[in-house]
């Protein structure tokens, strides 16, 4: 079976020897089924085993794999070669984080934005398993049901200009995933997430440029779920204004 | 163990309140009364009452809509200030968008106040217009 040969450029950082980033080029072979990231594993095994690059599932389900690929933020495990026939495959590293090497990138700040939201169903008082599940309608579910599938691979974080600028914005996977808990009818969380989602910082940053919801992989839509969120927000803050005894 | 404060934005919440319902306003009430003011009234598509007793009178004067009717007046203040204050407050985002964070506060200041000028410049001239029938 004959193969094409891919033209890949990669982003090559070792902190420790380079200055700055540059680029790198390898060629490599490839066949109709195989994607960026096999390209990489391709590189790694056969050409430079030093070149740096976090993946795991290959599966489009772990999120690890994200980069950018010509200049936009993608899975490279769900990225065909062949879509790119023709001309040089530039991955760099996702933009706005920190580069720890090569093509990783440090994600501290995102896994504190995440453990902040607290992003597990809390209970006002936990009722013992014996006394059976806590119960959901279809239409309860599907409130929710899109934000529970992001795979937190940081792609919509790549893709926010705000983030770029202010590093402090909650941002969209972090939002989306505190408004899957918000709308969750077995969650009783509100009043603990409100006041993280509801600061300057947190969703009141979003411009609504949208690029977060066209890079998400999974189809989440994280514009959506910050301007749900704003709009709980103002809904709160008048009913604060009106009922300043009752309300939120 | 590290005890989490965080400010809610409350004023700012409010604020979004009023952006978004000036939206609402700017995109469904302004291109009614553009239409009403620059299309329909001038070229006689509409019936109106001109204080020659003429129905169907082309005019350029857009007083028709004010002069003894409450809510045209009402009707104008809410269409325009509420498109003003959309306007200021998709402003200072595009002053995040443009990476002017330094500048932001100077910058939303002066179109705050030229904002509220404009509004409270509006709202005087729709009193003295509803009230007189005329500017002046």
């Amino acid at each position: 079976m004959s193969q094409d040969v891919a033209t890949i450029r990669v982003t090559r950082y070792r902190p420790e020897k380079d200055s700055k980033p540059f680029f790198q080029e390898y060629k490599v072979p490839y066949r109709h089924d195989m994607v960026v990231l096999d390209a990489l594993n391709y590189i790694k095994a056969e050409i430079d085993g030093s070149l740096t690059y976090r993946w795991s599932c290959r599966m489009g389900v772990c999120g690890s794999c994200g980069a950018n690929i010509d200049g936009e933020p993608k899975l490279t495990c769900a990225s065909f070669l062949h879509d790119f026939k023709g001309r040089t495959i530039t991955i760099e590293p996702m933009t706005h984080f920190p580069v720890i090497k090569d093509l990783v990138v440090d994600m501290e700040d995102f896994m504190e934005k995440l453990v902040k939201i607290k992003p597990w169903i809390i209970r006002d008082k936990e009722t013992p398993p014996e006394q059976g599940e806590y119960k959901q309608s279809a239409q309860e579910l599907e409130r929710y049901s899109q934000f529970s599938s992001c795979i937190n691979c940081m792609l919509c974080y790549a893709a926010c200009p705000i983030y770029g600028l202010n590093e402090k914005f909650l941002g969209p996977a972090a939002t989306a995933l505190a408004y899957r808990y918000i709308e969750d009818s077995r969650d009783q969380g509100k009043d603990v997430r409100f006041p993280i989602v509801h600061e300057m910082e947190g969703v009141w940053e979003c411009t609504l440029v949208g690029e977060c919801s066209v890079v998400c992989p999974k189809g989440v839509d994280p514009m959506l779920a910050i301007q749900k969120t704003k709009i709980l927000g103002a809904t709160n803050a008048l009913k604060s204004l009106l009922m300043p005894r009752g309300g939120h | 163990m590290k005890v989490e404060t965080h400010k809610v934005a409350r004023l700012h919440a409010l604020l979004w309140g009023i952006f978004s319902l000036g939206g609402m306003i700017a995109a469904f009430l302004l291109p009614v009364m553009i239409y009403m003011t620059a299309i329909a009234y001038p070229f006689g598509l509409w019936p109106f009452s001109s204080p020659s007793g003429c129905l169907y009178c082309p005019t350029r004067d857009p007083s028709f809509l004010v002069t003894g009717h409450l809510l045209g007046a009402l009707f104008i203040f809410v269409t325009i200030a509420g498109s003003l204050y959309h306007g200021i407050f998709r402003f200072q985002t595009t002053l995040t968008e443009l990476g002017l964070l330094k500048y932001r506060r100077a910058l939303e200041a002066v179109g705050y106040f030229i904002i509220f000028v404009g509004i409270i410049v509006l709202g005087y001239y729709l009193v003295a217009w509803y009230l007189n029938g005329t500017i002046a």
